[in-house]
This record gives C-alpha cells, sequence and structure tokens, in this order.
C-alpha cells in the first residue's frame, strides 16, 4: 500500500466509512497520510467553525401567500369588474340592438315576404303530394279525388286569409258513393260537403281529423313564386298542365289555372284530364287514342289542334309532355247541370276495344 | 426539531405557518452555504429567498422517496446558485467579499481557499463537512451515481487542502486556522 492508494481512504474516513485493513495500517505508520488524516480533519472543522458564525445573523421575515392555481385565478379574474369607457359601453349595447333587430326583421321578412304557400296534403289512401297555393289569388282552390274501399272521396282547400306567418284554411271534403254526381262539389257547391276551417303555419304540422275519411296532414313552407313544378322535361308517361289557357281562334275562352291550382300532373296513361268551359263544352285529354278523338299536336308547352272549323290551343306554362301528340276529345254539345263555372277533373279511360279507350264520364 | 413527512404533508397543502416554520429552520444554514458557494452576500441572500419562493409555489415537486426536504432544500439551491452564476457578467469574479467588523474570523485561509474551488468541489465540501449530508443525498442533490461521490469528495479535499497548504507556506505557519 503506498500513500497514493490510501489518499481516498482518508477521506473515506473523514466522512465516517471504514476502510480496508491494508489501508487502515499504513494510514497508522505513515506520517504523511496522517498529516493528510489531520489536514481533512482540520478543513472540516474550520469550515463548521465559518459556518456557525455566519448563523448568528438572522434572517428576514416573510409573508408565505397561498399560491392560487391558474385556473382559480382566470375565474376570479372573470368575475371581476372591468372599467370600460361609458361611450364604448354605449357603442357596444348600440351595436347588440343593431345586429339583434337585424335579425329580428330578417325573420320576420323570411316569413312574410312568401307568397305562395307550398302545401303538402297526405291522408289514408292519399300519398303525400305538393300543391302551391297564392294568398294573392283567392279563386285557387286546389282539388283531390281519390278512393277509400269503393268510394270515391273529394277534397278542396282554399285559402281564406292570412295573418303573418299563418294562413286560415278552409278544407272541403266529401265522401260520395259509387256513381254519385261530384260535379257539385268542384263548384263548392255541395251542401253535403263537409267544411272545416283551420289556421296553418307553414313550417309546422297540422293534424286534421275528418270524419268516414280519417286524419289529413298538413305540412308546408313558403315561398315567394309558384314553383314550376318538379323537373322541367316531363317523365316518360308524365302528362301535365301548368296555368293553362284555352284558345279558340286565338281568343281565350278558358282560363283553368285556378282549378287546378296553378300545376297539374299526372303519370298514369289510362287517365283522361278533363275540363269544362262555359260554352265550348267537355274536353278529354289523354296520352291514349280516345273514340272520337282527334289527335293534337304537342311542340313543348303548346296543344294545338283543329276541330269544328276552329284552330285551339291550350298554352301552358310547362312542357305538356315527352310525346309530339296527344288525343283530345271535344264534346262541344255537353253542358253541367250548373253551367257557368270553369271545371277540371279526371278521369278513368276503359278500353272498349283493342287500340281504343273510352273516359268515364266526368264529372261522375 | 420536527417531524419531516408531517411537516411537509402541512407545506404541501399550502400550510403558511408549517413552511414559515421550516423557513425560519433551515434558512441561516442556507445562506451561509449560498454565501460561501457565491462569494457574495447580497446575492446569497437573492438566491435564498428565489430559492424558497419557489419551494412555496411548487412543493409538489419535492418526492419524500428521494431524500430529506433539506436536501432537496440544498439542492435547489445549488441549481439556483449555478444559474446565477450563470447569468453573471463574465468579467465578475468569484471572491469572499471583504470581511465585515466582527467576521474578520470568517475569511480564514481555509474559507478563502475554498473560494477558488470549482462550483462542485465547494458544494460537496459544504454539504458534507458542514450540513453532514450523507452520500445518497449528495448523489440526489448533484445528481451523480453513489459511487462517484467518495471519489469526488476526495478529489475536494485534495484541491481544497492543496490550496490551503499553498496559503499555509506564504504566511509561514501551520495553524493559524
Amino acid at each position: 500500500m503506498i500513500c497514493d492508494d490510501a489518499a481516498e481512504y482518508i477521506s473515506a474516513l473523514c466522512d465516517g466509512e471504514t476502510i480496508p485493513p491494508p489501508a487502515a495500517q499504513h494510514i497508522a505508520t505513515c506520517p504523511d497520510c496522517q498529516a493528510r488524516l489531520s489536514d481533512y480533519l482540520a478543513m472540516g472543522v474550520e469550515l463548521r467553525r465559518a459556518a456557525s458564525l455566519g448563523l448568528a445573523d438572522a434572517v428576514p421575515p416573510r409573508v408565505w401567500t397561498k399560491p392560487q392555481n391558474r385556473v382559480a385565478t382566470w375565474w376570479q379574474k372573470g368575475w371581476g369588474p372591468v372599467r370600460i369607457p361609458r361611450l364604448a359601453l354605449a357603442g357596444l349595447i348600440a351595436g347588440i340592438l343593431v345586429l339583434a333587430s337585424a335579425l329580428a326583421v330578417n325573420r320576420v321578412r323570411a316569413q312574410n315576404t312568401g307568397k305562395v304557400v307550398l302545401l303538402n296534403v297526405a291522408g289514408p289512401n292519399l300519398p303525400p303530394s305538393d300543391c302551391p297555393i297564392s294568398t294573392e289569388d283567392k279563386d285557387q282552390a286546389p282539388y283531390w279525388s281519390w278512393k277509400i274501399g269503393a268510394r270515391p272521396v273529394a277534397l278542396k282547400i282554399r285559402l281564406l286569409a292570412r295573418d303573418g306567418g299563418r294562413v286560415r284554411l278552409a278544407i272541403r271534403t266529401r265522401v260520395y258513393h259509387p256513381g254519385e254526381d261530384m260535379s257539385a262539389f268542384t263548384r263548392d257547391a255541395d251542401p253535403a260537403a263537409r267544411l272545416q276551417e283551420v289556421w296553418f303555419e307553414p313550417g309546422e304540422s297540422l293534424k286534421v281529423d275528418v270524419p268516414e275519411v280519417g286524419t289529413l296532414t298538413l305540412k308546408g313552407e313558403w315561398l315567394d313564386h309558384v314553383p314550376i313544378g318538379g323537373l322541367l322535361d316531363p317523365g316518360p308517361s308524365e302528362l301535365r298542365l301548368g296555368s293553362p289557357l284555352l284558345l279558340k281562334d286565338k281568343k281565350v275562352v278558358g282560363d283553368l289555372s285556378s282549378n287546378i291550382g296553378g300545376y297539374y300532373s299526372q303519370d298514369t296513361p289510362d287517365w283522361a284530364m278533363a275540363f269544362y268551359i262555359p260554352g265550348e263544352g267537355r274536353f278529354y285529354l289523354a296520352e291514349l287514342p280516345m273514340k272520337g278523338a282527334i289527335e293534337a299536336h304537342v311542340a313543348f308547352s303548346r296543344i294545338s289542334f283543329e276541330e269544328g272549323g276552329h284552330s285551339w290551343e291550350l298554352v301552358n306554362g310547362v312542357p305538356v309532355c315527352r310525346a309530339d301528340h296527344v288525343w283530345i276529345l271535344h264534346q262541344p254539345d255537353f253542358k253541367m247541370k250548373t253551367d257557368g263555372h270553369v271545371a277540371f277533373g279526371n278521369t278513368k279511360l276503359v278500353q272498349t276495344e283493342p287500340g281504343v279507350w273510352t273516359p268515364q264520364e266526368w264529372p261522375r | 426539531m420536527f417531524d419531516d413527512r408531517e411537516l411537509w404533508t402541512k407545506i404541501a397543502n399550502g400550510n403558511a405557518d408549517a413552511f414559515d416554520t421550516w423557513y425560519r429552520e433551515t434558512a441561516p444554514r442556507l445562506r451561509v452555504f449560498l454565501r460561501h458557494l457565491l462569494g457574495d452576500d447580497q446575492e446569497a441572500e437573492d438566491v435564498m429567498q428565489e430559492t424558497f419562493t419557489q419551494i412555496w409555489r411548487r412543493p409538489h415537486r419535492f418526492d419524500p422517496e428521494r431524500g430529506s426536504p433539506r436536501a432537496y432544500l440544498f439542492g435547489v439551491a445549488r441549481r439556483q446558485a449555478a444559474e446565477w452564476m450563470r447569468k453573471r457578467k463574465p468579467t465578475d469574479e468569484l471572491g469572499i467579499d471583504p470581511p465585515a467588523p466582527g467576521r474578520v474570523e470568517i475569511a480564514s485561509m481555509v474559507t478563502e481557499a475554498l473560494s477558488h474551488l470549482t462550483l462542485e468541489h465547494r458544494t460537496l465540501l459544504w454539504l458534507r463537512e458542514v450540513e453532514g449530508q450523507s452520500y445518497e443525498e449528495l448523489a440526489t442533490i448533484l445528481d451523480v451515481p453513489l459511487g462517484t461521490v467518495r471519489s469526488r469528495l476526495f478529489a475536494a479535499r485534495e484541491a481544497l487542502r492543496a490550496l490551503w497548504c499553498t496559503a499555509r507556506q506564504h504566511s509561514g505557519g501551520r495553524h493559524d486556522l
């Protein structure tokens, strides 16, 4: 063992550690190592003595404020008052009022600027169908006809009045017996028809219980125009009329727009549309050839034909069909029981011989 | 004396009285340590206050499993002092303040020699000789392996002894403590 090897053990001795016996024996007999041990001990003593002198100085008193977490501070700050100039506050309030009133005005306008209610009606055996009703044309009264069992059902809805965002509707219904005449219903002249008046607000759903018929469901929305109805291009077997005018020798003799609610479409070829013009008789219009009918030329939205030495034209607001012709059966001598009103409806075609169909009597 | 674990539980719960008790108990010793570490009374005071403030704000950083609160205190103070010295202007020189009246004895040859050691050697010697920190606590404070502590302590003692012996030779005496 040499002094260099023992030196680190001397340091360990000063730290209260035990050391290997050879190192302990060397330190006991080596004057240099004893001198090192003595110096190490003296240094420790001197350091502790110097520290003791410094401990006499008192430390300054301190106040320990409780640490606050950041979230709590933000929460407290959030509820604390804030200084804001009066003009800035007034401007802020004015801004809020302007924005709020603009929002309210826009909402009211969105409800009130519409002039047309797009009504959707559904009921037992009556699939949902859309029908626009103008608030400016009180003569419009869409008409539905379908069957519940063997009994025909007639439904007509007329817009009576408007109050802001809601409308007053007159719902006229009647369930007929098979073969019973329904012509008076189309003229609102059937005293046996049931009349109910309801307030309806477009955007909401309204259920109306109708005796014998069941529950009718009305839905709707405000529009700013009468929609053209479906796609511009007619379906493959679709036949449709939109606000039609009947011209005879280029003079208007009939306006059917009020009777069909602006737009009427059917997608059943074995049905014919039928309308009556006072003084001009009854017209059947179909895609299938009818007995006694003449072929009419279709050009986009116009149906034209020659009959009885006169030129006739049915001018529409929508394309009529995909075919370039339809069949018109004109019965000029027909008169409805209560003459003087334009009437519109539809009726089933019955095949009476190969390739020839005959319309069932209309009005029934 | 007080029970470290019980005291620290109170401190961790934000008990200001408990922390103040601990502050008054440990601050004088910490300040002396920092004086010899930094060589400047005012800087030692500032670092000491900063050390206590940091611990008061974030007491949960102390892990009782890794040592005593006092060892943790000196460890934080050492890091604060090292940071302080790092920010110190390069032209600043480390040195013990001129001895004030009544404190002449502090400026002995050993303490003078101590001021010329590296920061790590000063820290090691002081914490071992004055504060009586164990090897395990020193390893935690200095963030070094336990086996390294003994060899570094020896190196620190040798460095201090060499400076001290040189000073003794210049002064011509041996027992001038």
